[in-house]
This record gives structure tokens, sequence and C-alpha cells, in this order.
């Protein structure tokens, strides 16, 4: 899978975070990340941040199971791509991800500003209890899901 | 389940994309933005099948999905938990979406990308509110239940279908602040539906029709449902809808004959709802409003609700109109008809009647005033009643009496505004005088 400066200038550009997991009878859950970020290792690795309390069930079945989707959406555009990873692991905060929240918080507020949410609504949004972890995972599959005829289709 | 579902519908009108969770058979889950949550009722909710992508592979392999939704205003978010049930591709419900995700198309720039190939219904298991969150207050809103108490008392006070129609419009602008709304009657044929009163615009555009399934207006009244758009779409506006319906009709040859349709040009909000008494579909309420989302769930509720009344008071008019009244009659002395002959031309084919080679109305107001004028004609009558249209069996009259009464609001209300010549003036209920000012020279036309 190919992560070029293109694709970390996505993920920096204001998207709004999603990621999805299961439970043992496949049912699944859902939960807003605060932040996410690519870790240019190798193999490169997608790190995202949520709150316990928002993300609820969707955290335990991450942590049961590693099993994790990622969709990631810029607003203005509707450009759409969705990660997937069956390696997530839940850690403790570190200051790198406390300072990507505040990057995070500042770029979304931009890319959604223009489509008339003020700052006030971007920041009541994002706010959470003080419980924040991340959780990190091997992007194995990636998808194109820009709506239209390409959806779906797998990234190279 | 720890909320209602009708206590989250505003966070299901497509205002901010949601998110659906689902899981393959070996276990992998998906994630993905959708455009359309839509409340179908207390337990259901139906989403837009556009592509066949893999949220659709893994519902119809394991039917169980999960959902975040946000309340536009207030930011809160809601996980529903659902289970799919079955996809229908028509009826109300598929029109009905259809025709909010043209306006959520174009809203987001997806006009052309955005294409209903079905609505994917679901049973909805649980919702309940994210923990944690921060919500912002929502705004103080008008209370709908007194509009509707208003609007309700009102139609009760209507003697004549005219004053009820006027008056229901009158009363969405003050009760609902909505300035600008019409009413189109279905006509005799069941295919079309004509503009019998406006409140608003420059022109009245009466005798305007529209086709059924054309237009929100169309729809709504073909697939008798209430149709709301929350954004701008020139899929569904009322002049492209109007303008078709011309193209269509074998009037088209005769453009001088096109009633110019109101509406505005690009209404950000739209909202008809057809007016109907024990499901028989006499007409379309419809409202407009140059911003978005001017109408939410709850606006709908209560117009359709005063569309009920609506429909419920105009039968009930119907059903006493035989009892005629007398009004005094006007002080002025009527005098003889004087000055150059006005040159009436009817083509019977389809009633349609000109007046100095200008277009005046067709089909069924067409063929009762050349009935009224020829009578006038020959016997110098100017006094009618409705019971002896009624009774006419050349007349092409359904049986609903408010069908005549509209037709003669129709045609009082064209005389009005296009020949200043000829009136038509309520007398009583259930009669009207035919007022001629200038001799006439009738013309049978081919």
């Amino acid at each position: 899978m190919q992560f070029d400066d293109e694709m970390a200038a996505f993920f920096a550009g204001g998207v709004s975070v999603c990621i999805a997991s299961r439970n043992a009878s496949l049912v699944p859950s859902i939960a807003r990340a605060k932040s996410c970020r690519l870790i240019r290792s190798t193999p490169t690795r997608i790190r995202v941040v949520v709150s316990v309390a928002h993300a609820g069930e969707c955290l335990e079945d991450v942590r049961a199971s590693g099993m994790i989707s990622a969709a990631l959406s810029r607003p203005s555009t509707h450009r759409s791509l969705q990660f997937k990873g069956s390696d997530a692991r839940i850690e403790a905060l570190t200051e790198e991800d406390r300072a990507s929240m505040v990057l995070y918080e500042t770029a979304f507020a931009a890319s959604i500003g223009p489509l008339g949410f003020a700052r006030t609504f971007t920041h009541s949004f994002l706010e959470s209890p003080p419980d924040e972890v991340a959780i990190e995972f091997t992007p194995t599959d990636a998808f194109q899901q820009t709506p239209g005829p390409g959806a779906g289709a797998r990234l190279p | 389940m720890t909320l209602a579902l009708e206590a989250i519908r505003e966070c299901l009108d497509g205002q901010i994309p949601a998110v659906i969770a689902t899981c393959d058979p070996d276990g992998v889950p998906n994630c993905t933005y959708i455009s359309q949550v839509h409340f179908v009722d207390g337990e259901h909710v139906a989403l837009s099948f556009q592509f066949f992508n893999k949220t659709r592979q893994n519902i119809l392999a394991n039917p169980v999905a999960a959902v975040m939704v946000i309340h536009p205003l207030t930011g809160a978010r809601y996980r529903l938990q659902l289970r799919y049930l079955r996809t229908e591709s028509e009826g109300p419900l598929f029109e009905n979406m259809k025709a909010k995700l043209a306006g959520i198309a174009s809203h987001t720039g997806m006009s052309g990308v955005f294409r209903l190939q079905g609505a994917d219904v679901y049973r909805v298991t649980d919702v309940s509110p994210v923990a944690g969150q921060t919500v912002l207050p929502t705004p103080p809103r008008r209370s709908l239940l007194a509009a509707v108490r208003s609007f309700a008392q009102s139609t009760q006070r209507c003697n004549e279908l005219s004053e009820l129609l006027d008056g229901a419009l009158a009363q969405i602008e003050t009760q609902l602040g909505v300035a600008h709304s019409m009413i189109h009657w279905l006509d005799e044929s069941g295919e079309r539906l004509y503009l019998v009163a406006s409140r608003g615009y420059a022109q009245s555009g009466v005798g305007s029709e529209i086709h059924l399934g054309q237009g929100v207006i169309g729809v709504a009244a073909n697939a008798r449902t209430s149709i709301r758009v929350t954004h701008a779409t020139s899929e569904y506006t009322y002049s492209r809808a109007a303008r078709e319906s011309v193209r269509q009709s074998h009037l088209a040859d005769r453009l001088e004959a096109e009633i110019p349709s109101p509406g505005l040009p690009s209404p950000g909000s739209q909202l008809a709802v057809p007016i109907t008494v024990r499901d028989q579909l006499l007409g379309v309420l419809y409202l407009e409003d140059a911003a978005d989302s001017r109408f939410g769930y709850d606006e709908e509720d209560a117009v359709v609700t005063m569309a009920q009344h609506l429909g419920l008071a105009a039968h009930m008019l119907g059903q006493t109109s035989e009892r005629d009244t007398v009004r005094p009659r006007p002080a002025h002395s009527e005098s003889a008809p004087s000055g150059q002959p006005l040159v009436i031309r009817h083509y019977r084919v389809d009633d349609t009647i000109f007046v100095d080679d200008g277009y005046l109305i067709k089909g069924v107001a067409g063929a009762i005033l050349w009935k009224l004028l020829r009578e006038f004609d020959s016997t110098q009558r100017s006094e009618f009643t409705n019971r002896e249209l009624r009774l006419d069996a050349s007349l092409p009259l359904p049986d609903l009496s408010s069908n005549l009464e509209a037709r003669l609001i129709l045609l009082q209300r064209r005389l009005a505004e296009r020949c200043g010549h000829l009136g038509i003036e309520k007398t009583g209920r259930g009669r009207f005088r035919l007022r001629v000012a200038r001799p006439l020279r009738l013309l049978e036309a081919m």
C-alpha cells in the first residue's frame, strides 16, 4: 500500500474520521475519532485517538478482536477513503497524540467552517471527558469511497 | 431502546452525513458515510440504496448494522442499531426519498451522481446517545401544535371554497411564517392539477397546470404522499414541472395558451402535501421558501394535518352547498353591454376559450363559461346556480361537488386577471351572476 505525501496531506486536511469494529457475534459497532494520523514507519501505520466514553462498545470490540475499519472523508469534496486492519491495539495517549488532537480540531474547523458550522460547533462536537486513548493498526486494505461509480475500488 | 426514534428525527434529514458500520461473514467490519437516513415510523428507518457496494453486500449476508447520526444544530450524536428487512423500489417511501435525495445531491454538488435505486428498510432495535458528549442548546421554536389548532379553527369558519382556500394560505403565512404557497386542484381527467389559489407571488398563476408525477407537487399527488425537499434542486422545481407539463400537452403548439406559473426560481425548501378526503385526492397544498432546511419532519407533520383539515372542510362545504343562500344584490345598477363587441372563440375539442385572440381558459371551466355566455347571448339571463350546472349533462363534471366550486373559482379569477369586460360574482352560496360589459360575438372554432 502506498502512502505518499499527497495521502499524508489528505490525513492532515480536516477530514471527518469514523471507526468501526464488531463483537464475537459479528454485530458491528461505530465511533468517531478525535484525531487521525499516519505513522510513516515500515510498514506504515494509522493511529487514531478516541474518547473512551464516546467510543463505548466499539473500543471494547477493537480490544477483543483487533479488527478495525477507519473511514476518512473530506466534507468539502466528499473524497473518502477506508482503511482496514486486523492488528489494532489500544495504547495510552502520548504527547504527540495530544498535539494531534489540537491540530485536528483546527483543521476540521477550517474544513467545515465554509459549510456553515461555527467554531463553537466544532469545539463542542469534538469535546470529551479527558479519557482519550489511541488505537494503532497496520492498514492491510484500502478502498476508494468517494460517492460515484468508482466507490468501493481497492487502492493499490 | 433507550430513546424513542421520533425524538431524534431532526438528525435524520441528511444535513450532516451519517456513518454506517456493517460486518461481512468473515468478521471484517466496513465503515462508510451515507447521505440519507430516512425516518419511516417509530420503529423503522430507510437508507438510500444507490450503488451495489460493500455495505449492501454485507447487510444481505449479515443483516445487522450500526449507524451514527448527528443533530445539525446541537451536534448531538446518536447510535442506532439496525436490522435490514427489505428494499422498496417504488411507492410513497421510494418517491419521498428520491425527491429528498435530489435536494441533498444538489446541495452537496452530487447531482447526477446520487441516484436512488431502492429504499432499504431497517428495523431500529436501539437508539442511544453517545456518552460523555457536549451538546449545544437548541434555539427556541414556534409551537406547531398551536399553529395547527389555529388553522383547524379557521377552516370551520368558511362558507365558500374560495374563502377556505385563500384563508388556508393566509393561515400558513401567519402561523408558520411561510410567505409563498399555493393550492392545486385535481382536474376531472385525474391526470392534471390546476392552480386554484396562490399567495406571495407577483403573478397568481391561477389556471396553470401540472401533470401528475412532475415536480414535487405532481409526485406528491401521484404517490399520495407528502414530499419534502430540504435543499434547492433543479430536478423538482415547480417552474420546471410546469414547463414540462405544457410541453407534453396538446396545447404546446399554442404558446399563448401557457399560463405563466408562479413559484420561486430556486426554492431552498419545498413541501407538497396531498389534500385528501376519505382516501380520495382533491388537490395538493404546496409551500416553498428561499432558505434551505426550512421544513423539518415536525413542519411536515403539521402541514399534513392542516391539509387533512382543509380536505375535510372542502368536502363538508360540498355537502352543504345545495342549501343555497342569497346575498343582497350589489347596490350599483346594472348597465347593458355597450361598446365594441368582445370576440369569444370556443374550441370544441378541449373547450379552450380565447377572448379577442388572447387565451383565457380551457377544460371544464371553459365549457362552463361557454355555456353561460351562450345562455346570456340568447336569453339575456345573468343569474345562475351551481345546481343547474351540476345537473347539466353537457358539462363533464366529476361527482365531487368541490370540483365544480373549484372550477368556478378558477374561472372567476382568470376573468378578473385577463378580461375586465366579463366577470363572475357570487350572489350567495351556490349562486352567482355573470357580468357582461360589452356586446358578445360568439364563434365556434374548429
